[in-house]
């Protein structure tokens, strides 16, 4: 089964996105900060990352670098999530590390055809 | 010294010198002429006295030879011969008598001696004829008569030496005279010359040193460095020109000055916007992901799961609720920083109690308050009421605000509120404060908190959301309903917000929004004295400055009356009755404490609202003595118009007609003349035009020639065949280049035209401030 970090620290977002992905059949983790952002990545090892980019203690720019300069995290695929819909935040996003980028509101069938995507490419089966 | 007093001494220094020379010469020539005078007579007093001597020579021999002859012949004289002899001494007697006229008074007594002498000597020689005549008788002897010449001669010899010695003398003095003479002559031409070529090279030393350095400070002035200050030694012209040149680079660095910071003013707005925009876009995209979000998930559930208890969707619903209105909060906040920017927010003044709506709202802030496990803390008796009329809307969104930030930035912490009645200026008040004990900001973040769109700083948005409207518009609405906000704080300890409030928000002279709304509430009695146009006096002696605040005041319509002392404008203030008075504090003789007092002190003037202004924070203390609000100085033009507006309220219903095709710099004019306070109506179509005109006649056309050139020359021909519009004046609004020959067919066409070039619209603006103050306009209902 596909296994997804979701970080996002607005509760209620976290919470429907959480169970929206759940209800598709993926095993959802959470994190509500950076810092949680990167041990879980490092521990867990999720096979992707959904980021949101405006996080407390941390923002999702350093949590991506974080992630890609451990050789843990070199191969976990990072969809970034931004409320921003300023151009240069995807430029941004991509230069961090990201693999992807989604703006919200979210387009939840683009989002998934991204996680399958991404997910797939590192081998895992799609649920 | 100046040039011309410098001038004026050397010219009289060099005169003076002549003068000297003159005289000199003249009293040299005078003792000249004098001693050749003397020479002359001593010369003609020695020929004289040579001729004396060979006349008398003759004669003694003579006679001699007459007395040899008659002893030794005894033979007498004939009486012709005689007669002859006597008048010869009679010759010479006159020869003598002559001679004293010729000598100088220093001789006479040698004169003298020789006249005695040859007196004696002529009475014995007549009595030596009378004996000649009778022979033989014997009577002056030839010994007597020698002895007796002999001293003559003496005496003749003395006075020829006399004649010598005073021509001697006198040839010497013209000697010494002329060459004193000239010696002096020399002396006088040198030092002259030396005078005035010392003159003139002090005079041109100083000359270029001034110019020298008048021309370095022009360069250094001009290549910018305004800081540079021209010395010229003395108070002369040049004096006075370095003077004027530092007086002009100070006023350059003054306005240098005011342009940076207004740049920087700008710059700091618009990064501010920029990065508003940027947060609500978040803001507003958060909430709204969401309600999305939830959304297609129950659509989905509901498809996908037939035996769906409608229970199971009320959780999701609810949260779509909130989400909801909390982006309803955050667009309401977004219009209502828009409203009050465009001067569109109307206040609804209500009684109602303070204490009690401060309760009802803590009521509903439990939730937020035990997100961060605060508690509020309402701290005013039990049983206490404080009774107010003001906008309770307004009033609840400001604690609101106060109240949700409290909550916001503490946690594990007490919010206490508190309510104290006081007086100010004669007039209740009631002083309310928001505490907490939470993360406090620094003295750098307070100056900025209730400028809009801004935050603390920018970790806080992600850390707390929010939007940085909320204390902008408290202080907003603080201002609009004649109050005023601070906070003070301390990182780390906690943060105080005070609000004070008038009890009656409509007693004080309040805003032109408010008073409409509440018909029982007494009007300003003051407000539209004369047609809606405020007369505002200005007192202040620094002439630049009241000129800068009669600017703004005319601009915003305002018939502005200026006094540069305290008398001139206290007997203005009593002859004129303003509608407002801007008194400067610091001023020479009457200052502004004095003029505020006695102002206060007058029954006729004790109600004309007093804007102190000053650079020094005395804002308590004009509060204390009445004043109705204190501005800082240098004079910040959107305030001062911001405090006319709510002081002097205009009732200016003036309608302009604004016929321009649609531009941005068009929206730019349309809004400077509503905050002007126009009724505009705008359009593009000479038609439509000619209908707004018809329907409701305009004040004032401002028509632009750069519409297509049938619609000018159309419109300006309606316009000069309409009665009414005949009589309104136009504005024409003329591209600085081109359109001559438009603007000539429109001069045929219009008598009542006023060209403007639209270059600046701060100068249009003025302009029509300056008509609307000047007009009387139509009144209208709005
Ligand atoms: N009680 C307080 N303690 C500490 N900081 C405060 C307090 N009140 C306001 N601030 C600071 O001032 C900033 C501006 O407050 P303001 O209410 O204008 O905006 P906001 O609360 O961030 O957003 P909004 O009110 O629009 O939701 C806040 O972001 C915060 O940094
Ligand atoms: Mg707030």
């Amino acid at each position: 089964m596909t296994r997804i970090l979701l970080v996002e620290d607005n509760e209620m977002n976290r919470d429907m996105l959480s169970r929206r992905l759940a209800r598709k059949g993926f095993e959802v983790l959470l994190a509500i900060d950076g810092e949680q952002a990167v041990t879980l990545t490092l521990a867990e090892r999720p096979d992707v990352v959904l980021l949101d980019m405006n996080l407390p203690l941390k923002d999702g720019w350093t949590v991506a670098r974080e992630i890609r300069a451990d050789a843990r995290g070199r191969q976990v695929p990072i969809i970034a999530l931004t409320a921003h819909a300023m151009s240069d935040d995807r430029a941004r996003a991509l230069a961090a590390g990201c693999d992807d980028y989604e703006t919200k509101p979210l387009d939840f069938a683009r989002l998934l055809g991204k996680i399958a995507a991404l997910a797939g490419a590192r081998g895992a089966p799609p649920p | 010294m100046t040039l011309l007093q410098r001038l004026t001494i050397a010219i009289f220094g060099v005169l003076l010198l002549f003068a000297i020379n003159v005289v000199s010469f003249a009293i040299g020539n005078n003792t000249i002429r004098h001693s050749l005078d003397a020479v002359s007579d001593a010369v003609q007093g020695q020929l004289n006295a040579s001729a004396l001597r060979q006349s008398l020579d003759n004669l003694h021999k003579q006679l001699l030879v007459l007395v040899t002859l008659r002893e030794s012949a005894g033979q007498g004289i004939s009486a012709a011969e005689a007669d002859r002899t006597r008048r010869e001494i009679a010759g010479l007697r006159d020869l003598v008598e002559r001679m004293e006229r010729n000598t100088s008074d220093a001789s006479l007594p040698v004169h003298g001696v020789l006249a005695r002498e040859t007196e004696s000597l002529f009475r014995d020689w007549e009595r030596l004829l009378l004996d000649l005549r009778r022979p033989l008788r014997r009577g002056v002897s030839i010994d007597e008569l020698k002895a007796s010449y002999g001293s003559t001669e003496r005496a003749l010899a003395a006075f020829e030496a006399a004649m010598i010695g005073v021509s001697r003398n006198e040839g010497q003095q013209v000697e010494t005279t002329g060459k004193v003479i000239g010696r002096i002559t020399i002396i006088v031409f040198l030092s002259s010359i030396f005078f005035t070529s010392f003159l003139g090279f002090l005079l041109i030393r100083h000359t270029n040193e001034s110019l020298r350095r008048l021309r370095e400070g022009t360069v250094r002035i001009g290549g910018g460095d305004l800081d540079y200050r021209i010395t010229v030694p003395g108070g002369d012209e040049f004096g006075q020109l370095a003077q004027a040149f530092n007086d002009m680079s100070d006023q350059l660095r003054r306005a240098v000055q005011e342009v940076h910071e207004a740049k920087e003013q700008a710059d700091r707005a618009n990064a501010a916007k920029s990065s508003f925009l940027a947060n609500m876009s978040h803001e507003l995209r958060t909430p709204l992901n969401a309600i999305i979000g939830y959304s297609e998930m129950m659509v989905e559930m509901a498809t996908e799961e037939e035996d769906l208890a409608a229970a199971e969707l009320t959780g999701d619903m609810q949260r779509i609720l909130t989400a909801g209105r909390h982006l309803l909060s955050l667009i309401n906040n977004v219009l209502d920083i828009a409203k009050i920017e465009t001067g569109k927010m109307t206040l609804y003044l209500e009684s109602f109690d303070a204490v009690e709506a401060l309760r009802e709202l803590a009521a509903t802030m439990h939730t937020l308050a035990a997100h961060n496990r605060n508690t509020i803390v309402i701290d005013v008796p039990e049983g206490t009421s404080a009774p107010i009329v003001s906008d309770q809307t307004r009033f609840r969104q400001i604690f609101a605000n106060l109240l949700s930030n409290a909550c916001k930035f503490t946690a594990n912490g007490a919010v206490t509120l508190d309510v104290t009645p006081f007086v100010r200026g004669g007039f209740d008040w009631l002083r309310l404060r928001v505490r907490d004990t939470g993360i406090g900001m620094t003295t750098e973040q307070l100056q900025s908190v209730f400028d809009a769109f801004v935050q603390a700083d920018s970790s806080t948005t992600k850390k707390y959301g929010g939007t940085g409207l909320g204390l902008a518009l408290c202080r907003e609405f603080c201002t609009l309903l004649g109050g005023r906000i601070e906070a003070a704080s301390e990182p780390g300890r906690g943060s105080v917000f005070t609000v004070e409030m008038p009890v009656d928000a409509a007693a004080l002279p309040v805003t032109e929004a408010a008073a409409p709304a509440r018909s029982d509430a007494p009007a300003p009695e003051r407000a539209r004295a004369e047609a809606g146009v405020p007369t505002v006096l200005i007192v202040d002696d620094d002439a630049d400055a009241r000129e800068l605040s009669a600017r703004v005041l005319r601009a915003e319509g305002c018939h502005v009356l200026e006094a540069a002392g305290g008398d001139e404008g206290l007997r203005l203030a009593r002859e004129r009755l303003p509608d407002l008075i801007v008194l400067d504090l610091v001023m020479p003789g009457m200052d502004g404490w004095e003029v505020l007092s006695v102002l206060k002190d007058n029954e006729e003037t004790r109600d004309i609202p007093v804007v102190l202004q000053s650079m020094l924070d005395a804002r308590d203390q004009a509060f204390d003595r009445g004043a109705a609000e204190f501005l800082d100085k240098p004079v910040d033009k959107r305030r001062l118009a911001a405090t006319l507006e709510r002081l002097a309220p205009r009732d200016r219903s003036g309608h302009v007609l604004l016929i321009e095709s649609a531009s941005p710099a068009r929206d730019v004019l349309v809004e400077g003349l509503r905050e002007q306070g126009w009724y505009v109506s705008s359009t593009e179509q000479a038609g439509e035009a000619l209908a707004i005109a018809r329907l409701s006649p305009p004040d004032l056309v401002l028509l632009s020639l750069g519409l297509p050139g049938d619609d000018v020359v159309t419109l300006s021909e309606a316009i000069a065949h309409n009665a009414t519009l005949r009589q309104v004046p136009v504005f024409v609004l003329a591209a600085a280049d081109g359109e001559a020959d438009a603007r000539e067919r429109l001069a045929s066409a219009l008598d009542r035209l006023v060209v403007h070039d639209p270059v600046a619209l701060e100068s249009l603006l003025e302009k029509t401030g300056r008509f609307a103050a000047e007009a009387p306009l139509n009144p209208r209902p709005r």
